[in-house]
């Protein structure tokens, strides 16, 4: 089949041409959990997962004008994969449970709970300020777009920061991975982090996506030229941020919210 | 910063099926404010309520951040299709995780201990 061939059947099913992206991006993944391990694999990990991820940057994003069966096909595939992470979730927290009573001190008079309350509103927040950057996808403000992508990222990052101070004074009195409530709080709460790290990088890359439109479409702040004058771009109809990419990364941070709501009230209010 | 035509809907249609959501937030800000400050200090029924005041989070969350109320019928039933088993695993974990005495532990209760 000639490329050309090739090119309008793709169209004619809706679907992007074959990309080597997604198998490096997976690949880069699991080097960088290997890496967690042996640390040398760890950069190879992380160089692979990236160029992966830039050359995902670099493919159109297919629109979803034309839904398969009545139903959002790539809306269908994000809420298939939340139904497993919520039975992901719910071993991890029922193991919490579980464990919860086994601590030899009095865990509950050394958790923070200021803290994480001031974690929780800091979570909120950005679920907030990720859906009001939909909002701004949707109406094509690129400028709103940008700086609620930047706060998103920002809040997330200060829940972590928070999430590690709390880690941090509860590893100082002695709650390790030694013990059976320390094994269960640090793998439940720190699986919600790696959730949180994910978004995170999932937002740096939507921020890339933006910003690099914005120079596509001529904007004039400094980020927009510089990137202008490294790829040396035209606008194109693909350079146009597409809301239905924010929408599903907006599904996932949410359920991040989600899974700590529950976290909180099971970890700090249930004592 | 520039300006672009969206893809997918017109300002006044994404308008016309956006909820508000800083009320939203400012709900969840509350439900949060009252669960630390008056619930939790509560002698009696506070799990309960703690538990109700959190399913009403999620709600509020799913519903209006993630758009259940305003897509298909699909995504809420794939949402909610993993609750029984939910349920059953924190039913079945917590019985068999928590310390059983040796005078009281029954042998019931040891053999589900045992099996995990």
């Amino acid at each position: 089949m000639s490329s050309e061939a090739r090119s309008s059947h793709h169209e004619a099913i809706h679907l992007p041409p074959p990309s080597i992206a997604p198998v490096l991006v997976a690949l880069g993944a699991l080097l960088l959990v290997i890496g967690f391990l042996l640390w040398p694999v760890l950069p190879v990990g992380l160089i692979v997962l990236l160029f992966g991820l830039w050359k995902i940057s670099r493919a159109p994003e297919i629109p979803l004008e034309r839904p398969s069966m009545g139903v959002n096909s790539r809306l269908l595939g994000m809420w298939v994969f939340l139904a497993s992470e919520i039975m992901f979730f719910s071993g991890l927290i029922a193991t919490f449970l579980g464990y919860r009573n086994r601590a030899d001190v009095d865990v509950n008079a050394l958790l923070n709970v200021p803290l994480m309350t001031l974690g929780t509103f800091v979570l909120l927040s950005s679920s907030f300020t990720a859906v009001m950057a939909l909002s701004a996808i949707r109406r094509g403000k690129l400028k709103a777009l940008r700086n609620r992508l930047l706060m998103t990222m920002g809040l997330g990052a200060a829940f972590l920061m928070i999430e590690l101070l709390e880690w941090a004074e509860l590893a100082g009195h002695g709650i390790t991975t030694g013990t059976l409530y320390g094994s269960a709080f640090f793998t439940t709460t720190g699986f919600h982090g790696m959730h949180v790290i994910i978004g995170l990088v999932w937002m740096a890359f939507l921020l890339f996506r933006t910003l690099r439109a914005d120079a596509a479409a001529g904007g004039d702040s400094p980020l927009a030229r510089l990137f202008r004058r490294l790829a040396n771009q035209e606008a194109t109809a693909l350079d146009r941020p597409n809301p239905d990419g924010l929408e599903l990364f907006g599904l996932y941070w949410h359920f991040v919210d989600i899974v700590w709501i529950i976290l909180f009230t099971v970890i700090y209010l249930m004592v | 910063m520039t300006e672009y035509t969206p893809h997918l809907t017109s300002q006044a249609e994404s308008e016309k099926r956006e909820p508000n959501y800083l009320t939203v937030f400012g709900a969840l800000a509350l439900i949060t404010l009252i669960e630390v400050t008056v619930v939790a200090n509560l002698p009696v029924a506070r799990v309960p309520l703690l538990l109700g005041l959190s399913a009403a989070k999620v709600l509020l969350v799913a519903m209006y951040y993630m758009h259940l109320k305003f897509q298909s019928g699909w995504f809420t039933a794939i949402f909610l299709l993993p609750i029984p088993f939910v349920v059953l695993v924190t039913l079945i974990l917590s019985i068999a995780l928590a310390p059983v005495a040796p005078a009281a532990g029954s042998a019931a209760a040891f053999g589900v201990c045992s099996v995990f």
